[in-house]
């Protein structure tokens, strides 16, 4: 077994064979011994048990093939040539340091080589192979791909490109993409947004616009109410065509030539529609009493219309003069054509001014026909009135006659007005309809624009979709640069990691405690290990000499230390005698101590036993005499009950001797009960009452007999039990007599045991003290051998740990022996 | 008598018990006689017993028929006393009483029975009821029928009891 097959703990399967020269050669069969994985055709075996202390590397190809030693042969040796920056170096700076052994490669030419099975690998490197560099990175650098993978692939076009610039395209795209996809999203809602805004307001338009004619409407009725909303309509109009024309804050001008709808509602509203809604406006506060008057007018015509009625009826009643008549009725037909003019003029809707200088007229010539009915007319023939009740109808016209008055002049200053107003209102119902579909048309046009500007927004989704695909370019830039940048890593760390574990290979004869080796710097790898060489070839060669010194000092006290050990081995076997002697007479004598106080104790619980036998004889001797006593006291107790029951027995038969007395009786009244009611029944009328008397007599008899059956039954049982009572009593007599007797002889007999119990408690005692004494005696033996057995002890463990320290030592010495042994040094060579 | 709280209640009831009675004296009151014999109920003719008595003594008779126990001294005549329990085909009537009936119906035979169940009117006790054919298969022919009072009454009819047994002819040569 070779040291490497110790270290390793692994054996290569080739064959040892020892050669010519002496030295022992180990042909491998191709296995890697050390890191395997990366040598995977040759393999590096040493031998330190070698006459020769050399480090044996096998080449993996058979001797055979020694021609193709090429290339794809490269191993150990190829990993310690030079790279490209130690070209410049040789060897030789190597070859000062040390000189102790020789570095052979095999040559490149197998012919030289040829024998050479087994490459020994020299102390001293003589000269360094030159390297094909650029030949030995390609090879690694396919092997770190074989490992890691291919580098990933770029992406088509852009991947050609550097990683910023790639980053830079993607997210200018992306940029461009959003700006189009935001600016037609914005163009088209605000252009929708303005449309509908104009649709909405073209709207709003139409809805004043029918506001404003049924407000006219009211207006022109006489109502305040709606003249104001009148003016607030048309201000309002006024503010929404100003919007649409010129714009406001959320609206843009807009040429109204350019749209026709919208030109030709302004033109009408302009031309037609606002014109006749300011007169309106005007005129509503001369309309505003309109209402007010047309109630007037029509309360005080029908007040005069009555009250000529009633004129009529009177003075044709009193046979008034015929032109008085005449005038009443005038005034009644003239008051009722007033009405309905006057009704005509205030509330129509027609245009019936004409009428108004006929309702004067009319209103003229009534208040003259009241004037002469009052006064009288000359011209007319006709007196005034003189009755009393006449006069006082025609006086209760004034009062109608001014409010008529006052409605007359407010129709005579404002008929022409009147007249504009419902002229004006028929104007506006018809140019209203032209407004309102021309403002219609103008509101669907504003819709169908803001739907055309919503297809914009549309059109905007492609831009979306080109921004999204710009982000995945970025994100697949981003990933590609990852991947690439990862498998740079993994390549470079791949290629530390050889280096190092190369340079470890390297080590190995290090590790194995060969301190002959050298390394060549000229072998440095790519800037991981090349420092670390120097460095180490400094540490190997202080070693050795450390080594050496510390192998012959070792040799020195190892043979100091092997007598002592003997010697100290000696006395330990001795002491462990003697320890054991005493260890066994202390464990006799432990048995003997326990054995007396086993007997010592076994005596106290004899004694303890002893006396509790004596006082629960004596305390069992006292309860049997008062047992005695109250059995004496039973006895006695019982004499009397069964003296009492028994008197209770013959009692109990009086009573039935007296119950069978009664019994006679009850049967004798009952058969004469009977017999007397028999006689009684054959007696017929006369002794039906006797029956009576007799049945009765037979009926408490035969509730005698129930009563003395009950009774008899009762003492029956009362003597049943009076007997059954007696003979439990007597034989608990006898029973309490027989316990008397028993207690007597138990008494008897408890007064001999405490006697023997007393004197046994005596021996008791005094095998106890005899027990005790030797228990002492036992244990002052026992204590002093405990004594000794612990010294003996102690003496023991200092003995053991004297032979253990020195055991230690010549363990320690024989592995600082091994320890040393295992280094190789120059020393060791020379000799 | 547990019925009256106290003797003048009772003298009370009495009293119109016996009014009534007289009020309806009018009525004839027929009377049945009740007793018992071999563990049954029996009922005859109040107007067919002229006495009831006790058992003093009885004079055996000798070659008797069987229910001829013996004969006895009533009132000074001697009469034959006829077991009505062995009539009925039972045991011995061993403690009694015996009753008398009238002359006319048995030429003055005496019957002894068990004990006196009470007295009974007819017109309590209900209707007659005819004999069970399987209950009553044992039963001599002078058994007529049954009533229920509180149990069954089976009632005798003296006259055909007195012509099926013929009391006057006690020797046993005369076998009925």
């Amino acid at each position: 077994m070779s040291f490497l097959d110790k270290i390793a703990g692994k054996k290569t399967n080739g064959s040892d064979s020892r050669g010519e020269d002496g030295i022992e050669h180990v042909e491998a069969a191709g296995d890697s011994v050390v890191s395997g994985a990366n040598l995977p055709t040759e393999s590096i075996v040493t031998s330190a048990d070698l006459s020769v202390e050399s480090i044996v590397i096998s080449q993996a190809y058979d001797s055979a093939t020694y021609g193709s030693f090429e290339e794809p042969k490269k191993g150990f040796f190829d990993r310690f040539k030079g790279n490209k920056s130690n070209k410049g170096s040789d060897f030789s700076d190597l070859a000062e340091v040390g000189d102790v052994t020789e570095l052979q490669t095999p040559s490149a030419d197998p012919v030289n080589d040829a024998g050479f099975e087994d490459i020994i690998l020299p102390r001293h490197a003589a000269e360094s192979q030159s390297v094909d560099a650029h030949s030995l990175s390609s090879t690694r650098e396919e092997e770190i791909i074989r490992e890691i993978g291919e580098r990933p692939i770029a992406l088509p076009i852009i991947g050609k490109m550097p990683a910023k610039t790639q980053y830079a395209v993607s997210f200018g795209l992306l940029l461009a993409s959003i700006a189009i996809a935001g600016g037609m999203a914005a163009t088209g809602f605000l252009k929708s947004a303005e449309y509908q805004g104009r649709a909405e307001v073209g709207t709003r338009v139409q809805m004043l616009t029918q506001r404003m004619l049924a407000t006219t409407q009211y207006a022109i009725a006489g109502s305040k109410e709606s003249g104001d909303r009148l003016k607030e309509s048309r201000a309002d109009l006024d503010t929404q065509m100003a919007a649409l024309i010129q714009g406001n804050g959320s609206l843009n001008a807009i040429n109204v030539s350019s749209n026709e709808a919208l030109n030709s509602t302004n033109d009408v509203l302009k031309k037609e529609i606002l014109p006749r809604i300011d007169q309106v406006i005007e005129l509503s506060p001369s309309l505003e009493s309109l209402s007010t008057n047309s109630l007037l007018l029509n309360k005080a015509i029908y007040s005069i219309y009555v009250s000529a009625d009633q004129l009529l009826s009177l003075l044709q009643f009193n046979g008034s003069p015929q032109i008085q008549v005449t005038a009443s009725n005038h005034i009644r037909l003239l008051s009722e054509r007033m009405r309905r003019n006057g009704a005509n003029l205030l509330t129509s809707n027609e245009v019936t001014i004409e009428a108004l200088p006929e309702y004067t007229t009319d209103f003229r010539l009534l208040r003259s026909s009241i004037q002469a009915l009052i006064k009288g007319d000359e011209v007319l023939g006709m007196p005034p009135v003189a009755d009393a009740q006449a006069l006082a109808i025609l006086n209760d016209f004034k009062k109608p006659i001014g409010d008529v008055t006052k409605v007359t002049d407010y129709l005579e200053k404002n008929g022409s007005a009147l007249v504009t107003a419902r002229r004006n209102l028929q104007a506006l119902t018809v140019k209203s309809e032209a407004a309102l579909k021309s403002s219609s048309a103008f509101s669907q046009e504003m819709r169908e624009s803001s739907q055309s500007a919503l297809g914009t927004v549309y059109l905007s989704a492609i831009f979306v979709i080109a921004a999204l695909a710009s982000l995945a370019l970025i994100g697949l830039v981003n990933n590609r640069s990852t991947r690439l940048e990862a498998w740079e890593s993994a390549f470079k760390n791949m290629r530390n990691e050889k280096d190092i574990i190369e340079f470890m290979e390297a080590c190995l004869p290090l590790e194995m405690g060969d301190l002959t080796v050298r390394f060549n710097q000229m072998e440095a790898m790519d800037g991981i290990t090349g420092g670390i060489r120097n460095s180490v070839n400094e540490a190997v060669i202080s070693l050795n000499e450390a080594v050496d010194t510390v192998k012959q000092t070792a040799e020195d006290v190892s043979g100091v230390v092997s007598d002592s050990v003997r010697n100290t081995s000696e006395m330990k076997l001795s002491n462990e005698r003697q320890a054991q002697e005493i260890t066994d007479v202390e464990t006799r004598v432990a048995e003997l101590t326990r054995a007396i106080g086993e007997v010592t104790e076994r005596t106290l619980e004899a004694a303890r036993a002893t006396d509790s036998a004596r006082s629960a004889s004596a305390e069992g001797a006292r309860v049997v005499s008062q047992t005695n006593e109250k059995m004496g006291m039973i006895r006695a107790n019982m004499q009397d009950v069964l003296k009492s029951v028994k008197n209770l027995g013959e009692t109990s038969h009086e009573i039935g001797d007296i119950v069978g007395t009664i019994e006679q009786i009850t049967d004798r009244t009952q058969v004469l009960a009977v017999n007397a009611s028999l006689e009684a029944a054959k007696a017929g009328a006369a002794g039906a009452g006797f029956q009576i008397i007799a049945g009765e007599v037979n009926r408490l008899a035969e509730q005698s007999a129930d009563a003395l059956r009950t009774i008899t039954a009762l003492v029956q049982r009362v003597q049943g039990e009076t007997a059954v009572t007696i003979r439990v009593v007597e034989e608990s007599t006898n029973n309490v007599v027989d316990g008397a007797r028993l207690s007597e002889v138990a008494n008897t007999q408890l007064e001999q045991i405490s006697t023997l119990a007393t004197g046994l408690s005596s021996i008791m005692t005094e095998i106890r003290s005899q027990a005790a004494n030797q228990t002492t005696n036992a244990d002052e033996v026992r204590i002093s051998i405990e004594r000794l057995a612990v010294l003996s002890r102690e003496f023991q463990s200092q003995v053991a740990q004297v032979v253990s320290g020195v055991q230690q030592i010549d363990a320690s010495m024989g592995s600082l022996k091994n320890t040393v042994a295992i280094f190789t040094t120059e020393g060791q060579v020379a000799a | 008598m547990d019925d009256f709280l106290t003797l003048r209640a009772y003298q009370e009831y009495l009293r119109d018990r016996m009014e009534a009675a007289r009020a309806n004296s009018g009525v004839e009151q027929i009377v049945l006689f009740g007793f018992t014999s071999a563990g049954r109920h029996f009922l005859v003719d109040g107007r067919d017993v002229v006495d009831v008595h006790q058992i003093s003594q009885l004079q055996p008779i000798p070659m008797a028929k069987p229910w001829a126990v013996g004969a006895a001294n009533i009132k000074g005549s001697v009469l034959a006393v006829t077991d009505f329990s062995i009539l009925l085909g039972g045991e011995r009537t061993k403690k009694g009483k015996f009753m008398v009936l009238v002359p006319e119906v048995t030429e003055g035979a005496a019957i002894l029975i068990e004990s006196i169940a009470g007295l009974y009117e007819l017109k309590d006790v209900g209707e007659l009821s005819p004999l069970s054919l399987t209950e009553d298969s044992g039963m001599p022919s002078w058994i007529s029928g049954s009533y229920h009072i509180g149990q069954r009454h089976y009632m005798v009819d003296t006259m055909k009891m007195a012509q099926d047994v013929r009391f006057s002819k006690l020797q046993s040569g005369d076998s009925q």
